[in-house]
């Protein structure tokens, strides 16, 4: 392996793992905070993906005043050709990506949570959000005009074109990645280290209870969900444009479960434990891709992406027997008032 | 101030209410007492909206309440205990305290960005809390988790969370079910002393009519969702219905 490999690598774990953790925070978010059963995280991950492929693909039709269809030949062509002439729309038709993906999974999230909203049972909203992950995959993987079903969407432009060469426009679209990570944990974390996310703790933790004491707990799980997958939808946008590419494949609900392995390793109702649970998830998953790689080339006939789930699995279990709270326990929400009587309590006991 | 009208409740063909009214003044501490699955924990479920009347009405300063969530009759100003305690085991003393007062700014979604918004609140918050965790001789546990503590000591914090409710009328389901006799005398003391300090009004389901004769001004003695006796703590003990519902006829 030489220096360029490792680089990128490298590069693309980071990326890997931007995604993951905005991914990881938006559920911690919803369940580590709030309680929800969100077994359907990848459905709002893909609308994200399928949003960005759309409209990329789409867009170039309109401009160029033709109707070709979005899988052929001539149409990923002419999105690259178009990238190249208007180098400043790939970065546009990128932004709005970004709001559309988030608007659309915020709108499909408010409309599953509504349709069961008159039921009191959280995993009745969870079997819902699981089956409609499953059931928007198996009908975009059989309907060509959303993403060229089967086969998936090519040729979708770096943001960065503008920038000349392609190693540059790589890199600026990680360091966006980067960024929109980075933002994505100080604005949750700026979120939740509040009352409001002592509430949505309350909630959590006793629904009923938060009820009697005037915590709306129907009304602030939704908006909880409407955030998280709006947060989930900016991810999808990121994958796909990572990628270049979007398929409906790429979105079972395996996705989901890695999602959850996160949060659940790092540690639930902790943001810290997400940073930690992704990390670890993107370390497996790209580490044994690598050796997958490196064995190859060293003709050893050993299929390494297996050996993933048997290194989550045995991680799981070893998280439930010896640290079921996670690798970074949750702890107090510790508001100004919070810190107050800690100060207190200190001062009486010296 | 609240008015429990012919209320009525089934549960799948069993009646726990049967057309039951009472009427609540404020300033009082009510009673309400009767044996097991007279309808009583039922009447409190109805007036906090935790539950739904099959028929009647149920009336809290001039407003209809029965048809409203439990979360808006709360800031109409009702609040309760529960029998069994239902605490938010994850978090201290502290926090299960300072979560029951009403319009947190630091609660709302938007406002939470702004610490500037609420941190004077919050401050003023933990003042309060530490004069709750004072009355009720609760500070040396105040950050220990709340699934940590004794029974009794839940008990406590379930009659702390109504102190920071800043309500008019104070439901207790049991209040010192499970609590040694001292820390009873106690519980229904401190009962006594918010009342007075605070000029709440409360109805107290209990089962020590000791404890619950020498403080309430007025009882209602359930039997199978019925009103059956009422009136002064004397009047109902000197009743023969109480010894009927409880003896037998």
């Amino acid at each position: 392996m030489d220096f360029n490999q490792l680089i990128s690598i490298i590069v693309s774990t980071a990326n890997f793992y931007a995604i993951w953790l905005i991914l990881s925070l938006s559920l911690n978010y919803e369940y580590g905070y709030t309680g929800i059963l969100n077994f359907g995280k990848v459905l709002f991950f893909s609308l994200g993906a399928y949003s960005s492929g759309f409209l990329a693909a789409n867009l170039a039709n309109i401009m160029a005043g033709v109707s070709f269809d979005i899988c052929s030949v001539e149409a990923v062509q002419l999105r690259l050709d178009l990238a190249k002439a208007v180098p400043q729309l790939p970065l546009l038709v990128f932004v709005a990506s970004l709001i559309m993906g988030a608007a659309l999974s915020a709108a499909v999230a408010y409309l599953l949570y509504i349709s069961t909203s008159r039921i009191k049972e959280g995993f009745v909203l969870g079997i819902i959000l699981l089956s409609a992950g499953e059931t928007s995959r198996i009908v975009v993987r059989n309907y060509e005009p959303v993403v060229c079903g089967y086969h998936g969407l090519v040729g979708i432009p770096n943001p960065y074109t503008a920038a000349g060469d392609p190693t540059s426009a790589s890199f600026l679209l990680s360091i966006t990645i980067w960024v929109i990570a980075g933002v994505a944990f100080l604005f949750i974390n700026k979120l939740t280290a509040t009352p409001y996310g002592r509430k949505l703790k309350a909630i959590r933790d006793n629904e009923l209870a938060a009820d009697i004491y005037g915590k709306k707990p129907s009304h602030e799980r939704r908006k909880v969900l409407m955030i998280g997958s709006a947060m989930a939808g900016v991810a999808g946008v990121l994958y796909a444009y990572y990628l270049g590419f979007v398929a409906a494949d790429d979105f079972t609900s395996l996705k989901t479960f890695d999602i959850w392995v996160a949060v659940m390793l790092g540690g639930v109702g902790n943001h810290l434990g997400a940073v930690t649970g992704s990390l670890v998830v993107t370390l497996i998953d790209r580490g044994t891709r690598v050796l997958r790689v490196f064995l190859a080339n060293l003709s050893i006939p050993l299929e390494t992406l297996y050996l993933r789930w048997i290194i989550v699995g045995v991680l799981m279990l070893l998280i439930l027997m010896y640290r079921p709270a996670g690798i970074i326990p949750e702890k107090s929400i510790k508001t100004l008032g919070l810190l107050r009587i800690i100060e207190r309590i200190k001062r009486e006991k010296t | 101030m609240l008015v429990v009208d012919r209320v009525s409740k089934s549960f799948k063909g069993l009646k726990a209410l049967d057309e039951i009214s009472i009427n609540i003044k404020p300033g009082h501490i009510y009673g309400i007492i009767g044996p097991n699955g007279s309808g009583k924990t039922t009447l409190f479920n109805i007036i906090t909206g935790v539950l739904k009347p099959d028929s009647g009405q149920v009336i809290f300063d001039g407003r209809r309440i029965d048809v409203l969530e439990p979360n808006s009759i709360y800031n109409l100003g009702i609040t309760r205990s529960f029998q069994l305690p239902t605490l938010w085991l994850n978090m201290s003393v502290a926090e299960n305290l300072m979560l029951p007062p009403k319009q947190q700014v630091g609660e709302n979604l938007r406002k939470a960005f702004f610490k500037k918004a609420w941190e004077t609140q919050d401050m003023q918050l933990s003042d309060m809390v530490w004069q709750t965790l004072e009355t009720l001789r609760l500070k040396q546990v105040a950050l220990n988790k709340s699934s940590e503590i004794s029974g009794g000591q839940m008990k406590l914090i379930e009659l702390g969370r109504t102190m920071m409710s800043n309500p008019k009328l104070v439901l207790l389901d049991e209040p010192t079910a499970g609590v040694n006799p001292a820390l009873a005398l106690e519980i229904f003391k401190i009962i006594k002393e918010i009342k007075q300090s605070m000029g709440l009004t409360y109805v107290i389901i209990e089962h020590r009519y000791d404890m619950l004769f020498a403080n309430a001004d007025y009882i209602y003695l359930l039997n199978e969702g019925k009103v059956v006796s009422e009136g002064s703590p004397e009047k109902v003990i000197n009743d023969p219905v109480l010894a009927e519902v409880y003896l037998g006829a």
